[in-house]
This record gives C-alpha cells, sequence and structure tokens, in this order.
C-alpha cells in the first residue's frame, strides 16, 4: 500500500502515455504455444559444473546428473530402496565382493548437434565412467583438472580393485572390502554413465576438454546450452528408455536472488522455484495459484571450525563456541520456525540418528569460563558465510550476524566475510577459512553418506571435511560398521562415532531444515529429492 | 556619530549576494526545498541524540514490523524494522549521516582539485595547460562506477574508496567549469583594468574575479552535490561503498532486498529518503541560478 | 572536415593510452598478482622496467590478450564479446525512448512556455533527474511487472524461446535463427525490453528535455526566427525546420556527456532485471572475486565510451561548425 502510494508521486506521467501506447502495441498475452509444452525451472544458483563426477552442490546435481543421465541403479523416490535402472538386475557374491551386473539392451545416448551415437549404451561405457575417475592413468582422468570429490572421499579408489567387462551386456565389479552400502552409492549422481564413444571421439579429435561443457548421456533430456549465469536449456530425449517425457523443454532459469525468484514464478515467468525463502511461505501458501511442496531435509546446516588453525585445535575453544550461540533464535530467526535444532550430524530421519546426545546448552557463562580455561583473553575470529540461498541455510549471512550477536556476548569480535558460492567452495575447501557456515544435503538415506564426506581423515585430505578434522576413533566406527550388514550393528558404531564427534566438537551443529521448492499449480506429478533437489522426469502440465 | 546618518540623498544598491538572495526567496519551491534540505541535514548531524535505539540492535520478536502508520504498525518503531529486528528510523538516521557526510566530502575535495585545475589551465603555461585539460576531458567521460569498481577490486569495498571515487569522477566538471568561467571573466574589460592596477594574475584572480564567480560555484556545487549523493548511494546499492555494519542509504536499500515483496517499505524508504534529498539540492541549486540570473528564464 | 576527424581521433587514441596508463599503475600499486593474473603469459611482467612492462600490458591489451577468469577458465575478451551485444541492446533503446521522449516533452514545455504544462514539464524533469535509478527500477519492476502484469520481470526473452546467440543481438537472432514463433518471439523480446530501457532512458531523457527546452527558447528569440514568423510562415515550419534541428546540434555536447552516465545507469539497470549483459557480469564478477573479468569489462566500457563520444564530436562537428574549433 505505501508502495503504490508513493509510486505514485514519482511516476512520470509521459512514460506512463508511452508504456501505455507501446504496452497496448504488444500486449502481454503468455506466448500459449511453447508454454504449453516447455517447464522453466528457476534454479538458485549457476551450476559449477555439468559433470556429477566433479559436482558437490546440489545445483548441480539437478541440472546435470538427474537430468542428463542415469546410474545403474537408483533409488526409489522418497524411499530407500534400490530399483534397476541401466542395470536389468545383479548378483552379489556370498563374500560381498564380487558385484556382476546385468545391463539393459538398446538404451540410446543422446543425439545432439555436436554429438551423434553410432550405438546404443554398453558395458563399456560403465568401464569409461568409472575408470576415469578410478585411474590416473586414463586419458580423461586429468581432463578438465578437476578433482573427483564423491569418489575420493569415499575411498573408491581403495574399494573398487577391478571392473571386468564379461560380454557387453555384463560387468563386474570386485570390491577390496565388503562394503553394505556399495548398491545405494552407485546410484548416486557421481556414479552417472558416460558415452564412451563421444569421449573416444573427442579424444581422436583432441578436444577433450569439451567432454565435460557438452555432455552426452542417456538421460530423460538433451542438453542444449548454458549461458553463464543466465539459463540452461534442455529438451526431452526421444529415444529416452524409459519413454520420451511429456515436457518438451526444460529451461533453467538461474536466478540467485530470492525475491526475483519468487517474483518470477508469481509473474508466471517460472513455473517451478527451488528454495523459497522462509519469509514467503505464507504468501505461497496463500496464493491459489501456487502449490507449496515440502519435505523433511536429508541436511544438516553447520558452523564449521578449521580445526588445523589456532585456537579452533583447542577442543576448548571450540566447546566454549558452542555453548555461546544461542540456536533457537537463530532457528526462529533465519529459518523462521521451519527447521529443527540439530545435535547430531545426521538428521532425526537416518535410521541411525542418535537421539539421545548430549547437548551443548547455550550458555555465555560456561562458555566465557572454558575460554578462560584455554587461556584466551582477548579473541577475534572471521566467520565465511556465502552469497546465496542454500536448502540448509536460508541465509547465512544473517546467520553470521546473529553469531557475531552471540559473540559479542563473551566479548570475541568477529568479521563477517561474505563470498560469491563458487569461491566461496573454493576457498574453503583449500582450508583457507578459521570459521565457516556450511551445509550439506545428503543424496541417499545411508548415515555413510553424511559422515564418510564430511568427518572422515579422507575427507580431510580432500577438502570436503570443512573442519579438517581427523579422529582415529572415529574414523575406527565408520570403517568397522561399513563392514558388516547387520543394521542393529551398524547402528550400535554410528552412536558411538556420532558420541566422538559431539564431544570433539568439530561444528556447531545448527539445523536440519525443511525443504520447500513452490510450482505453480499446472504442474503435476513434481517430487522432491531428498537432497532438496527436483524430479523433473515424470512431470507433466495441465492447463 | 553623523556618518550614520544619510546626508546625501543615496540610493541603495544592493550586492550581488543580497540580491541573490532576495530573488532566491521569492521562488517557493527553491524556498521550500532549503528547508527541506536544512531539516534533512539536522537530522543527520543530530542523528546520534536523536535515534530511539541503537541502529544495530536487533529487537527479538519484532522482525519485518511495520511502519507505525500502516495497519498492523509499532509506534515504538516509526519506520518499522527490518529482517533482523532492526530499527529502520534509527538506521536511516544514521545511514544519513554516512551518504550525506561522504557526499560532502567528495564534493568538498573534488570542488578544491577543480579549482586547482582550473585555475592552472586558466592563467598556468600553455603546455601544463593543455595536458591538464586533455587529462580532464579523458576523467570527464568516465563514471564515478567504473572508478569506485577499479578501486574497489584492487583495495577492497570501503566507504573510503566510494567517497574517493566520487570526487575523482566530479574533479574534471569543476575544473571546466571554473576553466571556462575564468577564461570568460579574464576576457573581460574589468580584469584588464585591474591588471594595470596590480599586474599580478594570481592576486587578481583572488581579489577581483572570484567574488563574481561565487554564484556560479555554488550553484556548480548543488548540482555536485546532488551527483555525489546518489553515485555514493548506488555504490552503497552495488556493494562498493559502506560496510554491513555501517550501511547507508543505498546499502541499507540492497541489504533488505530479498525482502522487497513481503516488506515493501524497508526498499522504499531508504530509497525515497534519498530521492526527497537529492530533489531538494536540485531544486535549490535551480532557484539559484535562476536568482543568479533572472532574464534567462 | 577531415582535420576535425583526424583530431577527434587522435585524442581518442590519447585518452585511451592514457587511460590505459593510469589503469597500469593502479594494478602496480595494488600488487602485481592481479596484474599477473589478467596478462599471465609469455610475457613475464617482473625484473623489467616499469616502461617495459607496461609495454607489455598495452600489447597484450592490444593483441586482446585479456586474461583467463578466475571462475572458469575462459578467455577474457571472448566473454566480454558475447556479453556486450546485450548492453548494447538495452543502452540503444534506451537512448532512442530518451532522444524521442525528450524532444517532444522539451518542444512541447517551449512552445507552452510559462503555462501550467511547462512547469509541469519542468518539474517531471526535476524528479526525472533527482531520482536513484536504482531505487526507480525495483519500483516500476514491482508496480508495473508484478502488480500491473504488463511487463516480464526480468531477463531478455521469455525463457522457452529457443534461440542461440549468433551476432548477441537478440533482435537480429532472432531472424538468424529458425524460430517457428517468430513474431512471438520478437514480441517477447520488446516486451522484456521496455521496462529495462524505460528506467535506464529516465536521467537522459530528464536531462535532454530541459538541454532542448533551454537550447530552443534561445533560439526561438533570435533575429531571423522572429523575422519569420512576423513574415506568417506557420509555426510548425519554423519549429521543425529552423529551431528544433538547431536546437539538437546545440545540445550535441551535453548529450555527449551523458554516455557515461549512460554506462552506470546500465550496470545498475541490468542488475536490477537481471539483464544478462557486461554490467550485470560485471558486478558479478567483482562480488566473486574475478579480477581478470572486473579487469576486462571495465576496460571495455570505457573504450566504447570514449569511443561513442568521439563519434559524437565529430558527429556535432559535422553538424554545428561552429564547434569546429574545440
Amino acid at each position: 500500500m505505501n508502495l503504490k502510494a508513493c509510486s505514485k508521486h514519482t511516476l512520470n506521467p509521459l512514460m506512463l502515455l508511452l508504456l501505455v501506447l507501446l504496452v497496448s502495441a504488444c500486449d502481454n498475452t503468455p506466448e500459449q504455444s511453447i508454454m504449453r509444452q516447455g517447464l522453466v525451472f528457476c534454479s538458485e544458483g549457476n551450476p559449477d559444473t555439468l559433470n556429477p563426477q566433479f559436482a558437490t552442490s546440489g545445483i548441480a546435481f539437478d541440472a546435470g546428473g538427474r537430468t542428463l543421465f542415469n546410474r545403474l541403479v537408483q533409488l526409489e523416490p522418497g524411499t530407500s530402496t534400490i530399483k534397476p535402472s541401466l542395470a536389468e538386475s545383479w548378483t552379489i557374491s556370498e563374500d560381498g565382493l564380487r558385484y556382476q551386473f546385468t545391463l539393459r539392451r538398446d538404451v540410446q545416448f543422446h543425439t545432439t548437434k555436436y554429438f551423434q551415437p553410432s550405438r546404443a549404451f554398453n558395458a563399456n561405457d560403465v568401464l569409461f565412467s568409472f575408470n576415469r575417475q578410478r585411474l590416473q592413468a586414463h586419458p580423461y582422468h586429468f581432463v578438465s583438472r578437476r578433482s573427483y570429490p564423491y569418489f575420493d572421499s569415499m575411498g573408491l579408489r581403495e574399494l573398487i580393485i577391478d571392473i571386468k567387462k564379461i560380454h557387453n551386456y555384463s560387468v563386474e565389479f570386485h570390491l577390496a572390502r565388503p562394503e553394505s552400502p556399495f548398491l545405494s552409492i552407485l546410484a548416486m549422481e557421481f556414479a552417472s554413465i558416460f558415452s564412451a564413444e563421444y569421449a573416444q571421439r573427442l579424444l581422436e579429435e583432441d578436444q577433450q576438454e569439451l567432454f565435460d561443457l557438452f555432455p552426452i548421456g542417456t538421460g530423460p533430456f538433451v542438453f542444449v546450452r548454458h549461458v553463464q549465469d543466465s539459463h540452461i536449456r534442455f529438451h526431452a530425449h526421444p529415444q529416452y528408455y524409459k519413454g520420451p517425457e511429456k515436457i518438451k523443454y526444460l529451461v533453467f532459469a538461474i536466478t540467485p536472488e530470492p525475491s526475483l525468484r519468487y517474483a518470477r514464478l508469481t509473474a508466471g515467468e517460472c513455473d517451478v522455484m527451488a528454495n523459497p525463502l522462509p519469509a514467503y511461505l505464507n504468501l505461497i501458501h496463500k496464493n491459489k495459484t501456487l502449490d507449496l511442496y515440502q519435505m523433511t531435509g536429508l541436511n544438516i546446516g553447520y558452523w564449521a571450525f578449521n580445526t588445523t588453525k589456532p585456537p579452533f585445535d583447542d577442543i576448548r575453544v571450540r566447546r566454549a563456541l558452542n555453548h555461546a550461540i544461542n540456536r533457537q533464535a537463530i532457528i526462529h530467526s533465519v529459518y523462521l520456525d521451519s527447521a529443527e535444532i540439530a545435535e547430531s550430524p545426521l538428521p532425526p530421519s537416518i535410521w541411525s540418528h542418535h537421539t539421545e546426545l548430549p547437548s551443548y546448552t547455550y550458555d555465555p557463562v560456561i562458555a566465557r569460563k572454558l575460554l578462560k580455561e584455554a587461556g584466551i583473553e582477548q579473541l577475534e575470529i572471521d566467520i565465511w558465510a556465502f552469497n546465496i540461498q542454500r536448502p540448509y541455510n536460508p541465509d547465512s549471512v544473517k546467520m553470521a550476524e546473529l553469531i557475531k550477536r552471540d559473540l559479542e556476548q563473551i566479548d570475541i569480535k568477529t568479521n563477517i566475510v561474505t563470498l560469491e558460492w563458487s569461491s566461496f567452495i573454493h576457498r574453503v575447501s583449500q582450508g583457507q577459512h578459521q570459521t565457516a557456515l556450511l551445509g550439506w544435503t545428503a543424496d541417499n538415506e545411508d548415515p555413510d553418506h553424511f559422515l564418510t564426506p564430511l568427518l572422515t581423515c579422507d575427507a580431510a585430505m580432500t577438502g570436503s571435511n570443512r573442519a579438517f578434522w581427523c579422529s582415529k576413533d572415529f574414523d575406527g566406527h565408520l570403517n568397522s560398521a561399513r563392514k558388516i550388514t547387520d543394521p542393529n550393528q551398524r547402528a550400535d558404531l554410528y552412536y558411538q562415532a556420532q558420541e566422538t564427534f559431539k564431544s570433539e566438537a568439530p561444528w556447531l551443529t545448527i539445523a536440519h531444515a525443511t525443504q520447500y521448492i513452490a510450482a505453480r499449480s499446472h504442474v503435476k506429478n513434481l517430487k522432491q529429492t531428498p537432497s532438496g533437489g527436483v524430479y523433473f522426469s515424470g512431470v507433466y502440465l495441465e492447463r | 556619530m553623523l556618518n550614520k546618518s544619510n546626508i546625501y540623498i543615496q540610493e541603495k544598491i544592493p550586492g550581488p549576494i543580497a540580491e541573490a538572495w532576495h530573488n532566491f526567496r521569492k521562488n517557493i519551491l527553491a524556498s521550500v526545498a532549503l528547508i527541506g534540505l536544512l531539516v534533512i541535514i539536522f537530522l543527520a548531524l543530530a542523528s546520534p541524540l536523536l535515534v530511539p535505539y541503537d541502529p544495530n540492535f536487533q529487537h527479538e520478536n519484532a522482525y519485518l514490523v511495520q511502519p507505525s502508520w500502516m495497519e498492523g504498525g509499532n509506534p515504538a518503531f516509526i519506520f518499522g524494522t527490518d529482517d533482523l529486528g532492526r530499527d529502520l528510523f534509527s538506521r536511516m538516521l544514521m545511514g544519513a549521516r554516512l551518504t550525506l557526510g561522504s557526499a560532502f566530502i567528495a564534493t568538498v575535495v573534488s570542488l578544491s582539485l577543480g579549482l586547482v585545475l582550473g585555475i592552472l589551465t586558466a592563467i598556468g603555461p600553455r603546455l601544463i595547460s593543455t595536458l591538464f585539460l586533455r587529462f580532464m576531458d579523458m576523467l570527464l567521460a568516465t563514471p564515478s562506477l567504473l572508478i569506485a569498481i577499479l578501486l574497489t577490486a584492487l583495495f577492497g569495498a570501503t566507504l573510503f574508496h566510494a567517497t574517493l571515487a566520487v570526487a575523482i569522477a566530479l574533479t574534471p566538471h569543476f575544473g571546466r567549469n571554473i576553466h571556462q568561467l575564468l577564461e570568460e571573466e579574464l576576457a573581460k574589460p574589468y580584469v584588464e583594468a585591474a591588471l594595470l592596477d596590480v599586474p599580478n594574475i594570481f592576486r587578481n584572480v583572488f581579489r577581483s574575479i572570484f567574488p563574481n564567480l561565487f554564484g556560479r560555484l555554488a550553484v556548480q556545487m548543488m548540482l555536485s552535490f546532488s551527483i555525489a549523493v546518489l553515485d555514493i548511494a548506488a555504490l552503497g546499492f552495488l556493494g562498493l561503498g559502506a560496510s554491513a555494519d555501517s550501511p547507508d542509504w543505498g546499502r541499507l536499500l540492497s541489504e533488505s532486498l530479498d525482502y522487497i515483496q513481503i516488506a515493501p517499505w524497508t526498499v522504499t524508504l531508504p530509497g525515497l529518503a534519498i530521492f526527497v534529498t537529492v530533489l531538494c539540492i536540485n531544486l535549490i541549486g535551480q532557484g539559484l541560478s535562476q536568482a543568479l540570473d533572472p532574464e534567462k528564464y | 572536415m577531415w582535420v576535425v576527424v583526424i583530431k577527434k581521433i587522435s585524442s581518442a587514441i590519447i585518452s585511451i593510452l592514457s587511460i590505459t596508463l593510469v589503469i597500469f599503475l593502479l594494478l602496480k600499486t595494488a600488487n602485481t598478482q592481479s596484474l599477473d593474473a589478467i596478462l599471465l603469459n609469455d610475457n613475464p611482467l617482473s625484473d623489467t622496467s616499469l616502461i617495459t612492462q607496461y609495454r607489455n600490458y598495452l600489447t597484450n591489451i592490444i593483441n586482446g590478450n585479456w586474461g583467463y577468469s578466475s571462475i572458469n577458465n575462459q578467455p577474457i575478451l571472448q566473454e566480454v564479446i558475447a556479453l556486450i551485444p546485450a548492453t548494447i541492446e538495452l543502452t540503444f533503446f534506451a537512448t532512442l525512448m530518451a532522444l524521442l521522449i525528450g524532444l517532444i516533452a522539451g518542444t512541447v514545455a517551449t512552445i507552452f512556455r510559462h503555462t501550467f504544462i511547462d512547469f509541469f514539464v519542468l518539474l517531471i524533469s526535476f524528479v526525472g533527474y533527482s531520482v536513484p535509478i536504482f531505487w526507480w527500477g525495483l519500483i516500476t519492476m514491482l508496480v508495473i511487472s508484478l502488480d500491473w502484469g504488463l511487463t516480464p520481470v526480468s531477463g531478455r526473452i521469455g525463457f522457452l524461446f529457443d534461440i542461440e546467440p549468433i551476432t548477441g543481438f537478440m533482435l537480429v537472432d532472432v531472424f538468424l535463427n529458425d524460430v517457428s514463433n517468430r513474431w512471438e518471439a520478437i514480441k517477447s523480446i520488446f516486451n522484456h525490453l521496455i521496462l529495462p530501457a524505460m528506467v535506464l532512458a529516465t536521467v537522459p531523457l530528464s536531462i535532454i528535455a530541459r538541454t532542448i527546452r533551454a537550447a530552443l527558447i534561445e533560439i526561438l528569440q533570435k533575429d531571423h526566427i522572429l523575422s519569420a514568423f512576423a513574415r506568417g510562415i506557420s509555426g510548425v515550419k519554423i519549429y521543425w525546420i529552423h529551431a528544433i534541428r538547431n536546437a539538437l546540434a546545440q545540445s550535441m555536447p551535453i548529450f555527449a556527456m551523458q554516455i557515461g552516465a549512460l554506462v552506470m545507469g546500465a550496470i545498475i539497470t541490468e542488475t536490477i532485471f537481471s539483464w544478462p549483459g557486461l554490467g550485470k557480469w560485471l558486478i558479478e564478477s567483482l562480488n566473486r572475486g574475478d579480477f581478470p573479468a572486473v579487469h576486462g569489462s571495465t576496460i571495455m566500457l570505457i573504450f566504447i565510451i570514449i569511443v561513442i563520444n568521439s563519434l559524437l564530436d565529430i558527429a556535432s562537428a559535422i553538424i554545428n561548425p561552429r564547434l569546429r574549433k574545440f
């Protein structure tokens, strides 16, 4: 109301006249024909890469992993049941060391302007996709000069001894030790299947770097174009093995500003939007043309202390910081109560979540005492925050400001450093930070996928362990758990691991956020992934 | 005693400044603008005494409270609060200091630099004159934003760099203008007469010529001040100026951008403040130039 | 006339040289790392004299070695060239709008001088001149796009149109691409263009209106115009043939002064309306610390300003011989 009043005073009548003239000349009826067949998704950021082998962010998996590619196996959406995908069936040897997959026939790769496949998917493609990540001698291993964060941090290089092609439609994986979550690992995006033929052709033309810029997969959508900071365009794969998608075009409109994203959704320029800000949820809920999808998130938002840098190498300092922060206030004002306080790195919906972990109560007095014990009189710390909204943290800058306020109570001076997302991730993984606000969304419901990439010593080497915390006890629990198939015994080990984590306090665990997406109500059969993304496969429009 | 009473019949001719002031007061719009600007400046100067709350204090459970005149507003927060529960009125008062203060500094700095350059190019040796004129022409074309971007990229984003960038961008406007005014004046007969009297051109510039340029310089200063306020605000908006802890009006506006549809006042009010201030300055400038040269209008 | 052209070109070259020198010196005082980041190639910059270093820097700029983006390792010049058409398209339409409306408003104000209309135009031009463009853009977007639903919120074209950037100018590419629904696409382009162009045009429009008004008033008081009126030549003819043209020619230098402001406005407008041009990229690169990109786009924008300024100078010298002495 106030807004309209101001604008009336400043609206230039001449411009209004012109506007009316021009608008009447070209009225703004939606472009019917293509609007009926295409879906626009307003994503919250640029994917850092479309190749899921390199990717770590959910945006990249939305745009690359699930859209362009398939895996050997897949998870039934919303459950932890493994279903066949490019592999029709599989057998596991009794010692749990050999996995043999029978591959689906007549699965076609994408045909595009830049590549026309001459053959269907076969065992060579499986070998190529895994060996590129696994073998340093592989001609594609160092192409694009990026690391393989998932493959490395999950220790697959040591786990997989060999991959054998038995015949064109059968492959066998040899493992070094039994690994109970192995099938669910193969369902993760980094295990996507690429075209070996395409790779070979680019190798012959000496243009290997194009492989990751212009991807070819078997997935439901075909890559058309990526305009940096603007949009990514796909069209439906006409020979998709599950049958072509109902939506003919899919466009990712890259819109980092949450208010603009919401504006685009209400104006009908987007059909689906990622991560509405908590403050907008009420508006979306009331709006009859919009649907709100929500899901208890498989995520954790945390504040990581770089344990390699003093004073954070001192456990008392880390505990003091844990006591110093009022997390309830953060949940209330940053998440607007659309999250719950996290005590464990594992969200409650994961089966081995420890419900009785001791909590660091909010108490500045204890915090001061611990700091004094650590011999710290004056402390000035940096908090790194990032400038976009993530499923586990709608506004990390705001969170940093609240933390700063709490730290002032115990006389710690705080500098908030705000960085752009990709440079933030890059610099944090190199360990340049003192402390940083971070988060994680799991790719499946196995506890291992939370703890291994975030907290093990291996992960500290690759940088996905942002606290660079390395505990022999913790790693020991995880390693033994992987060798066991009995869920109860595994759960016990994970409980112990969580206890170790909690007492060492390399993070302040902050919140498990509820995940939202909003869509216009003509979008049907939209499903959220556990990691806060969207399944575009199977979506249709109804007007 | 005798001196006090007029013995001779004498017509009192007001001085140029008094006459301009007389003309200015007749311009209602400009007078209102002058009063408005004085009020804004007073608010900015007295802001530490006037702020109802600490501008950075986060009031718990008072997030995005509407301004007091709207439904659901709270009279305790005149302009409402932002997403962290900080009082917008207090923040805007503090922002006024930063925005107007740095704009004023930028204007004064560029005026001084412009004076030096203008005088140097008008009466200095030919080589120096052409060199500096060429240099000013080059700068004249470069917008303050690009200078600020370079400074920020190289030395970091601070309000000081933003102010410096604006000052650099404004300097050639002053320099060019002063140069031209001086050239015009130097060609006039009274200067020639004065030169015969005291053959020192520098002394003449200051003693005889400058008093005649005060009015023009004042107009130019108002114009530059308005540009400076707009530019400082724009730089703040783009995150190239003030820090998050002590935001100027532009930064204040951009901080709440995420909530523009829910809490439009957090964006409209700081913008309105910039707009009204600049409008006042421009109206005063216009009134001033009309008052100095009434025939032209 | 050729003397003027050559003079202007040489002064533009001198401007460019001195700008690069200033930027080079700034880079040197900041730290050498940023310089190395831009010119990471076979010209080692250390261990040589400052003059050699500047020469190398200049050679690289001229040869198009503008360094590589620290984010995606793409050559900067290539990215800049891909992005600049969007900025030009926006700025071109804004200028067109500003000239057209400014001219009409200025003329109308002169015709109805000292009436309410004149006062109104002047006041509006004051308002337009005083409004912070970023705020104005946000308000118009909120009211016109969101409340009234008249224009799209942001971007250059509806996302579903499949237009491959060939020249980068949407209005050209739409004809080069094989689009089935071309008219819909063109309509969409204009719909997306109108609001940002209007916002960008606001300030220059106000200035043009006022300048034209002032120039017209001056010209209309000249003897030959007064005598033309006395001889009964129709007002329209006098205005169009004698007054407006002269006023335009006379105001050229003032318009030229607006180019810098226009570029600054374009950067802000692009950021607000998410217009994928050089300005938006510049601000984004600055925020993500991609120094080579910031350097490249700044240099490009400064070059463009200088070139357009010189072209306008030449044009006005040709139209208006009195200005040739400058």
